[in-house]
């Protein structure tokens, strides 16, 4: 026996140094794939998220895509705003989650014979794919209005995106139906807080008006918080604040 | 202390085995691997012998605190390559030394790479084998970390992809590339270290030179 294998004997005997249990090597590999599946599952979930503020943003309004709206598009776009509707928040959070997935994935019984491009490929389309059941099932909006009511730094975040198209002057009136009445006209109150009584006549409109939607009405204002409707929009996804608002009234 | 039969060499499967029963059956593992290893540790990290056993001690403890986190299925000699590989670059983060101690006289070990340069027609043949160990060693230490390690795995350890990719956590087809770059690359320096050298004796020729030429 030369010297290494003495030390090495020697420093096990005098530090009564044993093998780890077998049990700690199987919790850790049972740690690894939950850590998977919660990478899989919240990168599902910011996607959902993602779909829910890009598929729901009235692009149309800022003269990108869609039909002509009533009134004309804005323009220009100011900058600031297009780019607060851009969740980068939530694009962050899914980089980091394939980041994460890759890193773990490698690290599991023969993971890292994969090439690393694909494991980000197959995340991505986990991610698709799980996101799109997430948004069509309408769960992410839920998830959206739980993070808005627990998570305060969150939604002063998001209410600043929702600012963006509360525009009265401009023709642009986003909020909640409060009541309507049967002479063609409703109640709404906006993103302030405030009132306004929404002339609807023969507005446009694809779905039923009932109270307490949250809507987005197109038109021109006509007086001290009164409004004349062309368009009316159904809105998802962007004014979920406003239930809980009202929830509490 | 279980003695396996000396007629019968033992798998690394079942030295694992011996050595979860008895920590002195240990001794077996280390008396397998302790040379390979030291020698692996030293032409990677280029350090003297001391530091290159503090490395293969500390490897041989996690080895053995780890025995039972080894999986049968695979193969004990990448496992054991792969924990002293992270001990190695821990040791050089830590102490982030890139001073690579010559091994100039080492012309067994450097030989599968003397043929590496001796296959490649650009670069000069008027070496001696003796010059060509010592050309081997400098152009090591001077190359990237992960190239000189796949080089030595492939040409020194002679493991095939398989070992590598398992020892390196890297794919089949990165192993590959790797060691192709760092073929190019060692082939480049080759060609410096050339360079350089032609360099060196045109100046002392110059510096010879008679006196009409001043």
């Amino acid at each position: 026996m030369n010297h290494i294998s003495h030390n090495i004997l020697e420093k096990i005997k005098e530090q009564g140094l044993k093998p780890k249990p077998k049990w700690q090597f199987i919790i850790m590999n049972i740690l690894l794939i939950i850590s998977l599946i919660a990478g899989i599952i919240v990168g599902g979930i910011a996607m959902s998220i993602i779909f829910l503020k890009i598929f729901n943003v009235e692009w149309d309004l800022l003269g990108i895509g869609g039909h002509p709206p009533i009134p004309p598009p804005l323009r220009p776009v100011p900058p600031p705003a297009f780019f607060n509707l851009i969740p980068f928040l939530w694009i962050a959070i899914l980089i980091l989650t394939f980041w994460l997935t890759k890193k773990v994935f490698v690290q599991m019984e023969g993971g890292y014979k994969i090439p690393s491009l694909y494991i980000i490929l197959g995340s991505i389309l986990l991610s698709i794919f799980l996101g799109g059941i997430i948004y069509h099932t309408k769960t992410a909006d839920a998830l959206e209005e739980s993070l808005r009511n627990f998570v305060e730094p969150y939604n002063r975040l998001e209410e600043v995106r929702e600012k963006i198209w509360d525009m009265p002057e401009k023709g642009i009136l986003p909020g909640q139906i409060i009541k309507i009445h049967k002479n063609f006209s409703m109640e709404m109150r906006d993103l302030n807080n405030s009132f306004w009584l929404v002339q609807v006549g023969s507005a446009h409109h694809l779905i039923p008006l009932r109270e307490g939607q949250i809507v987005i009405v197109l038109g021109e204002k006509t007086g001290d918080h009164l409004f004349k409707a062309h368009e009316i929009r159904i809105k998802r996804g962007f004014f979920l604040r406003i239930k809980t608002m009202y929830k509490n009234l | 202390m279980n003695h396996p039969t000396k007629a019968a060499p033992l798998s690394d499967a079942e030295l694992v085995k011996l050595s979860l029963q008895s920590a002195e059956n240990f001794g077996l593992i280390i008396q397998k691997y302790e040379q390979k290893l030291l020698r692996y540790i030293t032409y990677f990290t280029g350090l003297d012998l001391q530091h290159a056993e503090d490395i293969v001690q500390e490897t041989f403890l996690k080895v053995y605190r780890n025995l039972n986190g080894f999986n049968p299925r695979l193969n004990f000699s990448s496992w054991i390559y792969r924990i002293a590989h992270n001990e190695a670059l821990n040791y050089l983060k830590k102490n982030k030394r890139n001073a690579y101690v010559s091994l100039e006289n080492d012309q067994e070990g450097a030989t599968s790479l003397i043929n590496v340069l001796a296959s490649d027609e650009n670069i000069s043949h008027n070496y001696s084998r003796q010059e060509l160990a010592q050309k081997v060693w400098k152009i090591l230490s001077l190359m990237r970390e992960d190239y000189r390690e796949i080089l030595i795995l492939k040409f020194i350890e002679d493991y095939d992809y398989n070992h590598i990719s398992e020892i390196l956590k890297k794919p089949l087809g990165t192993v590959g590339v790797l060691i192709s770059r760092a073929k190019e690359n060692f082939k480049s320096y080759a060609q410096s270290v050339d360079t350089e050298r032609s360099k060196a004796n045109g100046r002392a020729e110059a510096d010879n030179l008679p006196s009409l030429f001043l």
